[in-house]
């Protein structure tokens, strides 16, 4: 099996800053890999680079495509870039208002990106829209309104409705819980963790929540100073970290 | 089926400057299909600790760990899942609850969507005496003892050529650890090598094959 990513040798700074040194890993299909560390430790960078949203200054990251193998990102036009970040690949924002369209209604929101694959059947579109949004818990009752009547909760669950509709193989997850209230937090996780599980997708999740990277991921790396300092199966990073660093991390909170 | 040589692990605590702690100085350990033995020793000689070494949640810091034909100590993360997934079966001390899931999905999870999978739970749920009130909530709320019956249902719903026990009849009444010894001595008849902490003496002679002692 060839990994649906392949990431090596990844640098990226910020004028004299360092914010990314050699951040290497592999992901999987149906792989689930959470990225933690502090604030400023490179990981949305990280995030953003391998989403093709930043260009690394060095170093590869190759996605393996439907039909052609494994592709270098950046050697790829892009055009075509633009067409797997709304066809292959999902992406969450902390904030769904970042990746929702706002003034359009629920229902548009998750038919956009069948429409930008040239479904045009207002029927077949209506369809998926009521089909995901019950996917998401919602009530299908409400695909005409538009997110800004939506709780913070429900603006999250329609988001993933929206990445989701194009069966994407691939999603990148940016704190997607951070907040939301607890049991909203809650419902959204187990969510996120029957999705992934039942859809074999492959996913980054990038949070400062040790508690949703143990629910969610399958493995964990470890950044800090924009360096990758230990990587490995969720549990085993969270009950026997090795690095001075994921001690500190873990030490810190009660119980992850 | 499990072959253990040399293993050693230390714990290095950097916040503590570096204190090292040294917990398995050179274990050796075979274990044939079929075999059931009882790790024995005092408290915080390191039982668990080995448990989760075999478990690959802890890293062995020296030595050589064999299960199936899986060198545990150099495989990749992918190789430890597809062992978690096909071979090792693991019941810890406690259940980790995953918010808003179902006991008896908890329970089913380990047969993958198997086509008959939640009437296999339905019959472990009933053996194991949790109502079936409580078949449909998520076991969070659950009393210690039935959160431990769910981690021994979900832990033994499935043959597996390894399986690890980690205390698993701690919390419970009479009857329900003498259901508990009657799925162990089944799993071993069908040809499971396992590996548990049994601190009850009763249940360990009930199930030992042979004691394996921590000095």
């Amino acid at each position: 099996m060839i990994p649906i990513l392949a990431v090596a040798g990844l640098r990226k700074s910020y004028g004299k800053r360092l914010v990314l040194a050699d951040v290497d890993f592999d992901l999987w299909p149906g792989d689930v890999l959470a990225v933690v560390g502090e604030s400023g430790s490179g990981k949305t960078t990280l995030l953003n680079c391998v989403s093709a949203r930043l260009r690394p200054e060095a170093g590869t990251i190759r996605f393996l495509t439907r039909h052609e193998g494994q592709k270098d990102l950046y050697a790829l036009s892009e055009a075509q870039r633009r067409l797997l970040a709304r066809t292959d690949w999902g992406f969450v924002h902390q904030n769904p208002s970042e990746g929702l369209r706002m003034n359009v209604s629920a229902g548009a929101n998750v038919g956009e990106r069948l429409m930008a694959l040239g479904e045009r059947h207002y029927g077949r579109l209506r369809g998926a829209a009521t089909d995901w949004l019950a996917r998401v818990e919602m009530d299908a009752a409400r695909i005409d309104e538009s997110p800004q009547t939506f709780s913070g909760g429900m603006r999250q669950r329609l988001q993933i409705a929206r990445n989701l509709v194009t069966r994407p193989r691939l999603v990148f997850m940016d704190e997607p819980t951070s907040g939301l209230d607890v049991s909203v937090q809650a419902r959204l996780l187990d969510l996120l963790r029957s999705l992934t599980r039942d859809l074999g997708l492959a996913a980054i999740v990038v949070t400062h929540d040790l508690a949703v990277a143990r629910l969610l991921a399958h493995r964990m790396l470890v950044m800090k100073d924009g360096r990758a300092v230990e990587q490995g199966l969720t549990d085993q990073v969270l009950d026997d970290p090795q690095h001075p660093y994921t001690q500190l991390l873990v030490s810190s909170v009660l119980q992850p | 089926m499990i072959s253990v040589q040399g293993l050693r692990k230390t714990f290095t605590l950097h916040k503590q400057g570096g204190v090292e702690l040294p917990v398995l100085q050179g274990v050796d350990l075979d274990v044939q299909p079929g075999e059931c033995v009882a790790l024995d020793g005092p408290s915080g000689a390191g039982k668990s600790t080995l448990l989760k070494c075999l478990y690959a949640n802890y890293r062995a810091t020296a030595g050589s760990v064999r299960v199936g034909h899986t060198e545990v100590t150099a495989a990749s993360a992918r190789e430890l899942l597809a062992l978690r997934r096909d071979t090792i079966g693991y019941v810890s001390q406690f259940l980790r609850v995953v918010p808003r899931v179902p006991a008896l999905d908890v329970v089913a999870e380990p047969l993958h969507g198997a086509e008959d999978a939640r009437q296999q739970a339905e019959q472990m749920l009933l053996r194991l005496r949790i109502p079936m009130r409580l078949w449909s909530v998520p076991p969070a709320t659950f009393s210690g003892g039935e959160q431990q019956r769910i981690n021994v249902a979900r832990g033994l719903i499935r043959p597996m050529p390894v399986l690890l026990l980690d205390e698993p009849t701690a919390s419970l009444d009479a009857d329900n650890r003498l259901t508990v010894v009657s799925l162990i001595n089944e799993a071993r008849a069908w040809g499971s090598a396992i590996v548990g902490i049994f601190h009850d003496q009763k249940v360990r002679e009930a199930v030992a094959t042979r004691t394996y002692r921590f000095h």
